[in-house]
């Protein structure tokens, strides 16, 4: 009794192993995450042309300050820590041009530096945009669409979300009264990815849906 | 653009490897799925903030905390919900089952019903290693404890989740016997 008790509570915790989320929001949220790194590191990227700029420019209001009102000499000391701070105030090129040149003159925005290289495989965050588009046909119950997508994203030569992608087929497949094509790709889909955490849905095409 | 590139590369598999982990995580923590989908998307999108900062091979020790702490926000936004509306908490049961298994519903229902009757801090360590079957030593590295309490934790664990569990073990929808 106490075995049959102990399978049974074993058979909770196997049930919650297979809780689990639904893949396009692991999609969803690989492609806002990847949104969200490119976003910040075009702040990152701005930053440091930024702020040698500003540090000219304050650099700059300094000396014009001091030429037009003389500070005593103890106060110059704390606020402008060079070294030529007792010079005369060189002209206003001269301190600019001291900062990394090519980042303050030639650099353009990040935008523009980007659209002149167009990359010829899609990136990831290109493939996931691709998928995230899959999955929206799904969602407006356009399996047609969503199968010339998935066409569309196999050109394209992506190829890191091909799980998904074969998945996202499957279900399209399916969804569009394809089923005997859909359990083919399914059959395929378990004997080529046997450790992918997606194999469970696909398995559930095969027609051997977990009881 | 290498650095970016290679970034990106790291979110993937952050992803991949470990979101399933912490939605379950999120889960028996008593969220109810759409809870969990919010809260798992909070946790991923801080880590994708701190990435740089997350050391190579830490990461599940970095979203296991994050998911704790979004999990006890989620919890609490979720009891101010439940008394606003003067409805009881969210519906224990997935309305959003893969395949619509009612059974596998009831089952997640029952187990987090019984969690949630353990001191959390049991019921967090009986996940870790009998739901994502790590071993012990992860689990106490994961909770940030000894080995030794982690073990000795389990083990009051698994008694009284066999308690609660015998009590209610008449609702068990995977009960053989009567």
């Amino acid at each position: 009794m106490t075995s049959n008790k102990h399978r049974s509570a074993d058979a909770l915790f196997a049930a919650a192993r297979r809780d689990k989320p639904a893949p396009e929001l692991k999609v969803r949220t690989l492609a806002q995450m990847l949104e969200l790194s490119r976003h910040e590191s075009a702040r990152v990227r701005v930053l440091p042309i930024v702020a040698p700029v500003l540090l000219a420019a304050a650099a700059v209001a300094l000396w014009l300050l001091k030429s037009e009102a003389p500070v005593p000499e103890s106060i110059v000391a704390e606020t402008i820590p060079t070294p030529s701070a007792s010079k005369p105030p060189p002209a206003v090129s001269a301190t600019v041009s001291a900062r990394p040149p090519s980042v303050v003159v030639s650099s353009p925005s990040p935008s523009t530096r980007k659209a002149p290289k167009p990359p010829p495989p899609p990136s990831l965050s290109q493939e996931v945009e691709s998928l995230d588009r899959v999955q929206a046909a799904l969602d407006a119950d356009d399996p047609g669409r969503a199968l010339v997508l998935l066409d569309v994203y196999r050109r394209s030569g992506g190829g890191r979300m091909g799980a998904e992608a074969q998945l996202l087929r499957i279900e399209a497949l399916s969804r569009a009264g394809r089923s005997e094509q859909a359990r083919q790709l399914a059959a395929d889909f378990v004997t080529t990815h046997p450790g992918n955490p997606l194999i469970d849905r696909a398995r559930a095409f095969v027609g051997s849906s977990p009881q | 653009m290498g650095a970016q590139e290679a970034t990106e590369a790291r979110l993937a598999a952050l992803a991949s490897d470990h979101f399933d982990f912490v939605w379950r995580l999120l889960r028996r923590q008593g969220l109810s799925p759409s809870d969990a989908d919010d809260a798992a998307q909070q946790v991923f999108m801080t880590a994708t903030r701190k990435i740089d900062r997350i050391r190579p091979g830490a990461e599940r020790n970095f979203l296991y905390g994050t998911a704790l702490r979004v999990a006890a926000n989620a919890r609490r936004a979720a009891r101010r919900r439940s008394v606003e509306t003067g409805l009881d908490t969210v519906p224990p049961v997935s309305h959003r089952t893969p395949h619509d298994d009612a059974e596998l519903a009831s089952a997640w229902a029952l187990l987090d019903e019984l969690l949630a009757c353990m001191p959390i801090e049991l019921a967090r360590l009986l996940a870790l290693v009998e739901i994502e079957q790590l071993e012990v030593k992860e689990a106490a590295r994961l909770e940030r404890i000894p080995v030794g309490t982690a073990a000795s934790r389990l083990r009051r664990a698994r008694a009284q989740f066999q308690d609660l569990f015998a009590t209610a073990a008449a609702r068990n929808p995977f009960q053989e016997e009567p």
